[in-house]
């Protein structure tokens, strides 16, 4: 049962695949877990363990397949560690979702990186579940009931937490947040 | 901006999305060009050589493992047999939470993808043999319009090819389906639907045939 070895093939494969996408791995994780890095490095490990089980389907694959694979299986184990107890039956359609949306291109860079570091200063200070629940929100674009479920929390919390994290990023940036001036219709009133 | 708002409007959703996006791709690099490569390369390594498979791998990550990476093909398996998209997606799911519940006898990846086709067969069987019990009654409509904006099949169910899959009796479409649709072997197909091989050739044999005529003469 448990004891089926890698084969040298196989090993030698898994090596280089986790020489060429560990680094970018290790980011995600990062900013998934606050920047734990201890954690991170254990979410890397455990997402490569998992691509040594899967490695049969994986080996196929596209290099960008795989890192997308990669990511959302960290992400999947990231989140069910952020779990408390929601029944796997609730927590289903939403893994696919987070499948499917991780997002891969990256959209025309518009803020300076100094408004983004600033940015990253708020939200890193941030309590860790308010943190938690609005990267699931607005990194991995999962739903508010989804949020709910995963977290094992009412969603009127989860709605709550999503709302005072808006409310820091605007009073603490002040005049010059970066979503205010994009979007003009929508957000000012 | 206002002030009591609870719920935000979806243009300031997008907006946020897009600095938690940027945001998090700064510091995701930054993050990442910290990382000592080769004590994580090290450290996988000597698990690889150890032999892999650690006990932790609990009924809870195996189910997202193969959910992750089957979930998709499974669905559109399920919505050729039973014909429509949510229900398919229903009788997957059910396929999931049984293989959850019977993992101790699983315990591996292959037998798992295995258990799950076959699952999906089943219960695909018992929606239709529902569904005719369900139009035996003349009550109803026969609810055979598969609720169109499923995405995924839409384009598959426009094709002739699919329209002439469904007139097939049972055991061929499904022999069909799995042989040339799920791309699996004769011995899969054999083990999925629990019959012979000898089995699985006749019903492909003569479901190809069927189809041909269909579609000769829709031409």
């Amino acid at each position: 049962m448990g004891d089926a070895k890698i084969s040298p093939r196989d090993a030698a494969e898994l090596e280089a695949c986790f020489a060429a996408h560990a680094r970018d791995l290790f980011g995600f994780a990062c900013a998934l877990v606050r920047g734990d890095r201890a954690l991170a490095d254990d979410l890397v490990q455990s997402a490569f363990e998992a691509a040594a089980r899967a490695w049969p389907t994986l080996r196929g694959l596209a290099e960008q397949q795989r890192q997308g694979w990669l990511r959302s299986t960290l992400a999947n184990i990231a989140v069910s560690g952020f779990r408390r107890d929601a029944a796997l039956t609730r927590r289903l359609p939403m893994i696919e979702v987070r499948y499917r949306q991780i997002p891969d291109d990256p959209p025309d860079r518009a803020f300076s990186s100094i408004a983004l570091e600033r940015c990253w200063r708020i939200i890193e200070g941030m309590p860790k579940r308010q943190y938690t629940a609005a990267l699931l929100r607005w990194r991995l674009d999962m739903k508010e009931a989804d949020i709910a479920a995963v977290l094992g929390i009412a969603e009127n919390t989860v709605s709550a937490m999503l709302y005072r994290v808006r409310r820091t990023l605007i009073t603490q940036l002040g005049p010059d947040h970066p979503f205010m001036g994009n979007d003009a219709e929508g957000a000012a009133s | 901006m206002r002030g009591g708002q609870e719920t935000g409007p979806s243009s300031d959703d997008m907006a946020l999305s897009r600095v938690y996006q940027e945001v998090t791709r700064e510091q995701e690099a930054r993050f990442a060009a910290g990382y000592d490569l080769a004590a994580g390369l090290d450290r996988y390594r000597t698990w690889l050589r150890e032999g892999g498979e650690p006990p932790e791998w609990s009924a809870d990550l195996a189910v997202i493992e193969l959910y992750s990476a089957h979930y998709r093909s499974l669905v559109r398996l399920a919505a050729v047999l039973v014909r429509d998209t949510p229900t398919a997606e229903e009788v997957v799911q059910d396929a999931f939470i049984a293989m959850h519940d019977g993992w101790q006898r699983l315990k591996d990846s292959e037998k798992a993808l295995a258990y799950l086709r076959q699952a999906v067969v089943n219960r695909s069987r018992s929606v239709l043999r529902h569904r005719l019990v369900v139009e035996r009654n003349p009550q109803k409509p026969p609810p055979d319009m598969p609720s169109a904006e499923h995405g995924a099949l839409t384009l598959l169910e426009r094709s002739a090819v699919i329209a002439a899959l469904r007139d097939l009796p049972g055991r061929q479409r499904e022999a069909i389906v799995l042989r040339y649709y799920a791309d699996l072997s004769e011995a899969e197909i054999a083990a999925a639907m629990k019959i012979s091989r000898g089995a699985v050739k006749s019903h492909t044999a003569r479901g190809m045939a069927a189809l041909r005529a269909a579609l000769e003469q829709e031409s």
